[in-house]
């Protein structure tokens, strides 16, 4: 049954045909390509492993918008309201004038009554910019097994490791886990190659090879609707973690990693935490702790 | 700007909560006033070696106000009817992202819709179940079996008394049975 419904997953992710999309921010540095460190540019370096088994899984990043990419957001929400307001107080009205009716006649009413339309509550999709994006598993620095390093060129901002995918070689991607319950983010500074150390992911619904996801894996069979579930963590720099040679000479630095308290992601597939991270992540039971300061790490909204 | 437009309507026909459960639900009801199903464990082994599809969450010592926080909360992670998932996207990370949602049509013809009304009931159970699992288990909750039937009473299509009802049960004494753990 699961394999039937894996099959029927793959479908569902057909072509997508795209009219116009917003930049691709991240940029992957290929084996072979020529690797230079821009003064403009932010540079993330990563490496990934998978042990016999364990499926190709994409990092998914959230780059936090800048104040001005914020204002321009904020005003193209506005305009797009002030044109929907009167359309959506209509259907409101529509509703709430069927509802009555069902009542006066002794039914039930089985609808739904949208809310007092509000900009708070208006569904704006904004697609100027896209700042959550995936690292493609096919762009590798170093292709290896199991273990893979990839380099990504990136503005320079905030970022927060918003989710996983699956590896875009078999499906279409897309963010199938959000760790929305818990993760972490750090700063990416321009001329500077962040190094984030290991990003390491699998599928969960099964207790996992990597030692670290052990204990946030082995979910059975009722974690698994469309897709299994997938579970992800870092491993941050260590002595021996090894910079590739194509470095030498760059301003390579550990990445400063800090907890990120829960958040909402309603696009998600589905949602998960990013396993613990050593003196840097924690949790109990529904604190999400910044091991550093010993605080409930910080939420978005 | 023009829109992707993405073929992914089985996904979105199969999977999904209403819109509500995205907004905060009002404050607890009495819980005098509500009116459980019948929890008490069954002992029919084909019950129990169903508990992994239809269960109940419990908490030792997780008081009503407190669960019904926990639930409220966690509800908010219930898959959204229709939400095109597809990367790369917008998120504003300091308010909720705005979603696009994808048009419910079939890729697949009449039998592949046929194919996909058979599963549509399991694929949606999971999908509700996976995410409050994983964010109720995570705060100390644990499954105990039910009846299809009970389990259906008690969680109500996900709509919002259901919050009230799973947060009751979840704070009842624990029950003479044996977890879940599949």
């Amino acid at each position: 049954m699961s394999r039937f419904l894996a099959l029927l997953a793959l479908g569902l992710f057909l072509p997508a045909p795209l009219d116009a999309r917003p930049p691709d921010e991240m940029v992957e540095i290929k084996a072979g390509d020529p690797v230079s460190i821009r003064a403009d540019r932010a540079y993330i370096l990563f490496r990934t492993v998978r042990p016999e088994g364990v499926p190709s899984v994409e990092p998914v990043f959230l780059r936090i918008p800048t104040s001005a990419e914020m204002e321009r957001y904020a005003a193209a929400k506005r305009a797009a309201y002030a044109q929907a307001e009167p359309g959506l107080i209509r259907q409101r009205e529509e509703q709430l004038r069927r509802k009555a009716e069902a009542e006066a006649s002794g039914k039930s009413f089985k609808g739904e009554i949208p809310p007092s339309p509000s900009l708070d509550t208006f569904n704006f999709v904004y697609d100027e910019v896209a700042n959550v994006q995936r690292v493609d598993d096919g762009g590798a620095l170093v292709k290896g097994k199991p273990e893979s390093v990839y380099l990504v060129e990136v503005p320079a901002g905030d970022y927060i490791l918003y989710g996983a995918a699956y590896g875009s070689g078999t499906v279409k991607p897309a963010l199938f886990a959000c760790m929305c319950l818990g993760t972490v983010g750090f700063p990416a500074p321009a001329g500077v190659v962040t190094d984030l150390g290991y990003f390491m992911g699998d599928r969960v619904e099964h207790i996992s090879k990597i030692p670290e996801l052990k204990a946030e894996s082995g979910f059975g069979p009722s974690s698994v609707a469309v897709f299994t579930p997938l579970g992800a963590t870092v491993r941050p720099v260590g002595a021996a973690t090894a910079v590739p040679d194509v470095l030498r000479g760059a301003a390579v630095r550990p990445a400063a990693y800090r907890a990120i308290g829960r958040f909402v992601e309603p696009r998600a597939i589905t949602v998960n935490r990013l396993a613990p991270v050593p003196g840097i992540l924690a949790y109990e039971g529904r604190r999400v702790i910044d091991v550093k300061t010993g605080k409930d790490a910080p939420r978005s909204r | 700007m023009k829109r992707r437009t993405v073929s992914v309507a089985a996904l979105a026909a199969l999977l999904g909560s209403p819109a509500w459960a995205r907004r905060d639900p009002p404050g607890p009801p009495d819980p005098a006033t509500l009116e459980l199903p019948d929890l008490t464990p069954s002992r029919d082994p084909k019950v129990i070696e169903a508990g992994w599809k239809y269960f109940y969450f419990h908490k030792a010592g997780v008081s009503y106000a407190e669960a019904y926080e926990d639930f409220s909360e966690c509800y908010r992670y219930l898959p959204v009817a229709g939400a095109n998932p597809l990367l790369p996207m917008f998120a504003p990370w300091r308010e909720s992202p705005g979603v696009e949602y994808v048009a419910s049509s079939s890729n697949f013809g009449l039998i592949g819709m046929g194919i996909a009304a058979l599963v549509a009931g399991p694929i949606n159970r999971r999908a509700q179940q996976a995410p409050l699992r994983r964010c109720l288990e995570t705060r100390g909750y644990v499954r105990y079996p039910l009846t299809e039937a009970v389990w259906s009473q008690l969680v109500d299509g996900y709509s919002p008394r259901s919050i009230a009802l799973q947060a009751k049960a979840a704070s009842l004494p624990a029950p003479d049975s044996q977890p879940v753990t599949r």
